[in-house]
């Protein structure tokens, strides 16, 4: 048999290959640049790499923005879990339409998002005014705000139905006998989850967080736009070399260090799934 | 009826089909009659299906020979081979009317192939032939409606007749009335067995189901493991059993282990947990070798009613079912041999019977192979 | 157990609200009568709808968003339909299918920002000029990931049978995909259209690196967002809102159908 899939495949790729795996090609070709008064030298040199190594401060901006990815995957875990679990409990035509609902807030747009958030949260916001007519405080609360709450709030609301979405596929493939016998066995409600629906469901987590993590560390927009101080992270770091410092060989080593180390991530968390069970099934039943 | 010409509709020889290590049907020959009705039976994960796909061109063909009035269909893709299948849950296409749907197949029949008679059908021939394959199932009312507006029988006539409608040389059934209940499964049978008759088509149905396979056909293939047990008409199969393995999965009987003891004439000698018998047997089976008797349940009775000649063995009542006509009775001999018989009246748990039966009418076939084959 | 379902649902009850809380504020305020974003309310106005509609700036975006989004839904589905039916429908080679898989998911996992300044470094390398047409394809890349979900999870719930029953009839290749599976994954096309129109238009990362003068609404908004807070802002958060979810909601309404109509 002629294998149409290949035929099919190939101008998809083609077009990947030129307008993602090109550019990143060049993105890594002009780490080794260097800036030369206004114009960029082409001999290569590990100079960028070097200053990256021996800059505490982009050191610690690539490890604030894993801190910040493992922060929001933790919470986005703890309050999915729940919803997961309902959603994937329920039947038929209540299960699509809470999906639906679940992901129709990923489809409002960033900036909107951010500005809804800048409305509720903002000094002259919503809950200011609300919390000063009530009585509660006499002056806004600044911490609403432009800190590094407001952005992990505003994070974990843009991210949480990856997370849900994640665990629910992993209790879809969750036998409920499997809790129950373990309940019937007389475990307690904590060691039922301990020690079966952990586990069973740890390839959906696994899936989740990683989808979770490497979105929280690619958003710029948010820490930047509602993070206030400490909304410098490392991809607005690459935004201003890449604009106003026009250091682009600089950003470009920048930008090719995080995706190796966010490539590790994902191998990881990639080897991780495969040693689970539902991933060694889902593996052989796809082939 | 026309003469049956000498030459088989479709031979089978040495078929082979490997998946990697696993060997789906490992070297089966077999040979299908025009205007026969043939069942392949065999429990799920025999090869049935298997067979099946390669017929119809799904699967290829490791080794071995296929061919159709004696032409080799090796070669030739499924959409060009003139064989039809009805397919499991029936696969009608949800987007098309029932009349779209029977009709789907026609607009390809102007291509050069097995078959083909290399011109199209004009629209309105295609509309008769639609209607005549339509109102042959009894569905030309339905025409205009969508599938999942059918019911399940409904579905299934419509499946029917968008493979008769094409005229193929061999319809394959695969599993076609699992999706059926029990009563609509009976209707079903009956159906299909005199749809046959009338087209005078050729019918390969592949099915699980023994008393569906005794039903249907003019010609069973037992299957297990890859391998063809036994083939022959239904009553050869139900009556005299190739093996322990065939009387087994046909149901009804009861099978006792032994060994040949001595072998007369067709006839063999078996030494079993309930006794010595001798019986009419297998041919091919040798002196001291793993053998099993068949005695099916009508043919033991009580000691008092038997006749002159016949063997005895005691066995005690562990349950008894009233099944209509009579009791179903199980019963365990000596050995801890488990047997059944149907009886007129009802014996008391734990009684202990002496049952007679005539080993003229019992069988001796090959036993057990080593190991399970299942 | 009753008391563990009854803690779950009103949890997910809880998160759901937060979820449709921003939409909610904005929605509740861009019909308040007053030039504050403040409780109590004030009553009820449309005038800061009517502000946004006569704006004529906006009108232009509109149009350039338009002229964006169309051909970026059209290519991300066209292409995305391909990478799905490779997947899913056609034989490939399991290693090729994993590294094609892991290819498509790239564009998703790769911060927007780096795909974007690497894209911008390319074209000054080429000497390509940034308009629409760069916009455009920098979108579909980032889009064809969600166009190629949407499709395939029509195309797995297609039984393989209906397009063997076709070969069985005698079919082509072509036939069977023109006649079966083409009708068959028609709403999952229609569908993935719709996500991506919206995600085309919705999208600022991208659109900021790779778009020369014309500038789609997107990026005209986006500065009034960053930094304004208005009621007018807020009835066109709403309009905005309004519009995406309006099509996103569509789009999955007709998806479902097509899961209805093979089942």
């Amino acid at each position: 048999m002629s294998r149409i899939g290949n035929w099919l495949a190939a101008p998809v790729a083609a077009v990947l290959v030129a307008l993602c795996l090109a550019p990143l090609a060049v993105l890594f070709a002009y780490s080794f640049f260097q800036v030369d008064f206004v114009t960029i030298s082409t001999d290569p040199t590990l100079k960028n790499y070097a200053r990256i190594a021996g800059s505490a401060t982009y050191r610690a901006l690539i490890g604030h923005a894993f801190l910040s990815g493992a922060v929001v995957v933790a919470i986005t875990a703890l309050i999915g879990y729940p919803v997961a679990w309902f959603i994937a409990r329920r039947g038929g035509v209540r299960k699509s339409a809470l999906l639906t609902l679940l992901l129709v807030p990923l489809y409002t747009g960033d900036m909107v998002r951010i500005f809804a958030w800048r409305v509720i949260l903002g000094a002259e916001g919503v809950l200011n005014r609300l919390f000063l007519w009530l009585g509660l405080i006499d002056q806004p609360l600044q911490v609403l705000l432009f800190s590094p709450v407001a952005s992990h709030l505003v994070l974990v609301y843009n991210y949480l139905p990856f997370m849900v979405i994640g665990l629910w596929l992993g209790f879809e493939a969750l036998d409920e006998r499997l809790t129950e016998a373990a309940r019937d066995l007389g475990a307690p409600a904590r060691e039922v989850f301990r020690r079966v629906t952990l586990p069973l469901t740890l390839p959906g987590l696994i899936a989740g967080g990683m989808m979770v993590f490497v979105l929280v560390v690619g958003d710029h927009l948010t820490p930047q736009l509602l993070g206030g101080a400490s909304g410098v992270t490392v991809i607005s770091a690459i935004n201003d070399l890449f604009g106003t410092a026009f250091d682009w060989p600089l950003g470009s080593a920048i930008a090719c260090t995080l995706l190796a180390t966010l490539g590790l991530c994902c191998a990881l968390a990639a080897f991780a799934l495969s040693r689970t069970e539902l991933g060694r099934s889902l593996a052989a039943g796809e082939a | 009826m026309p003469d049956r010409p000498p030459l088989p509709l479709l031979r089978a020889d040495a078929l082979h089909k490997a998946y990697g290590s696993y060997h789906a049907v490992r070297g089966v020959d077999f040979r299908l009659m025009p205007e026969s009705y043939v069942t392949l039976l065999g429990p799920s994960g025999c090869g049935k299906t298997t067979m099946l796909r390669m017929i119809g061109g799904f699967e290829t063909v490791s080794s071995g020979r296929l061919e159709l009035d004696g032409q080799s269909l090796l070669d030739i893709p499924a959409p060009r081979r003139p064989i039809n299948t009805v397919f499991q849950s029936y696969a009608l296409f949800p987007h098309l009317t029932v009349e779209e749907n029977v009709g789907f197949g026609l607009a390809y029949r102007g291509r050069a192939g097995l078959g083909g008679d290399g011109r199209g059908l004009d629209r309105a021939a295609m509309r008769q032939k639609v209607a005549t394959a339509l109102s042959t199932v009894r569905m030309e009312q339905m025409a205009a409606r969508r599938p999942r507006h059918l019911s399940g029988g409904q579905q299934q006539r419509v499946a029917l007749a968008r493979a008769i409608v094409n005229e193929p040389r061999i319809l394959l059934l695969d599993e076609p009335l699992s999706a059926l209940d029990r009563r609509m499964r009976r209707d079903m049978q009956i159906e299909l067995k005199d749809l046959q008759r009338r087209l005078g088509m050729t019918f390969l149905h592949v099915t699980h189901d023994q008393e569906e396979a005794f039903a249907l056909s003019d010609h069973i293939i037992v299957m297990n493991a890859g391998l063809i047990e036994q083939q022959g008409a239904p009553q050869e199969i139900y009556r005299r059993p190739d093996s322990a393995w065939v009387a087994d999965f046909i149901g009804g009987s009861n099978v006792v282990p032994g060994r040949v003891l001595a072998l007369d004439a067709g006839r063999a000698r078996i030494g079993t947990a309930i006794g010595e018998v001798t019986a009419p047997a297998r041919r091919g089976l040798a002196v001291d070798e793993a053998a099993a008797l068949c005695i099916r349940p009508e043919q033991l009775s009580r000691e008092a009613a038997a006749a002159p000649g016949a063997a005895t063995v005691e066995a005690a009542v562990t349950h008894a079912v009233f099944a209509g006509s009579g009791w179903q009775v199980e019963l365990r001999a000596a050995g801890g041999q488990p047997l059944s018989a149907r009886l007129g009246e009802a014996p008391a748990p734990g009684e202990t019977l002496r049952l007679a039966f005539d080993p003229a009418r019992a069988w001796v076939t090959r036993g057990a192979a080593a190991g399970p084959r299942a | 157990m009753f008391r563990a379902s009854a803690l779950a649902a009103s949890w997910t009850l809880l998160i759901f609200a937060f979820m449709y809380f921003p939409v909610a504020v904005i929605l509740i305020f861009s019909l308040n009568d007053s030039e504050i974003i403040a409780f109590p309310l004030q009553g009820l106005t449309l005038r800061w709808y009517e502000s946004v509609v006569s704006d004529g700036r906006l009108g232009g975006g509109f149009a350039t968003t338009l002229m964006v989004a169309f051909p970026a839904a059209i290519l991300s589905t066209f292409l995305g339909a391909l990478a799905a039916l490779a997947l899913t429908r056609y034989e490939m080679k399991m290693k090729l299918k994993l590294v094609f898989a892991i290819l498509l998911l790239l564009p998703f996992l790769i911060p927007k920002l780096i795909l974007a300044v690497a894209q911008l470094i390319l074209l000054s390398e080429l000497g390509v000029a940034r308009n629409l047409v760069t916009v455009t394809l920098g979108q579909v890349i980032v889009i064809l990931p969600f166009t190629t979900l949407v499709v395939a999870s029509v195309l797995v719930r297609i039984d393989r049978r209906l397009e063997e029953a076709a070969v069985d009839l005698g079919a082509s290749a072509w036939s069977v995909f023109r006649r079966v599976t083409l009708p068959l994954m028609r709403n999952g096309l229609v569908a993935a259209m719709f996500i991506a129109f919206v995600l085309s238009s919705s999208e600022v990362v991208l659109t900021t690196f790779l778009s020369g003068r014309a500038q789609p609404l997107s990026l005209l908004v986006a500065s009034d967002f960053r930094f304004a807070i208005s009621p007018a802002l807020n009835a066109l958060a709403v309009l905005i809102v309004t519009g995406n979810i309006a099509l996103v909601l569509v789009g999955e309404a007709i998806r479902r159908r097509s899961e209805r109509g093979t089942g």
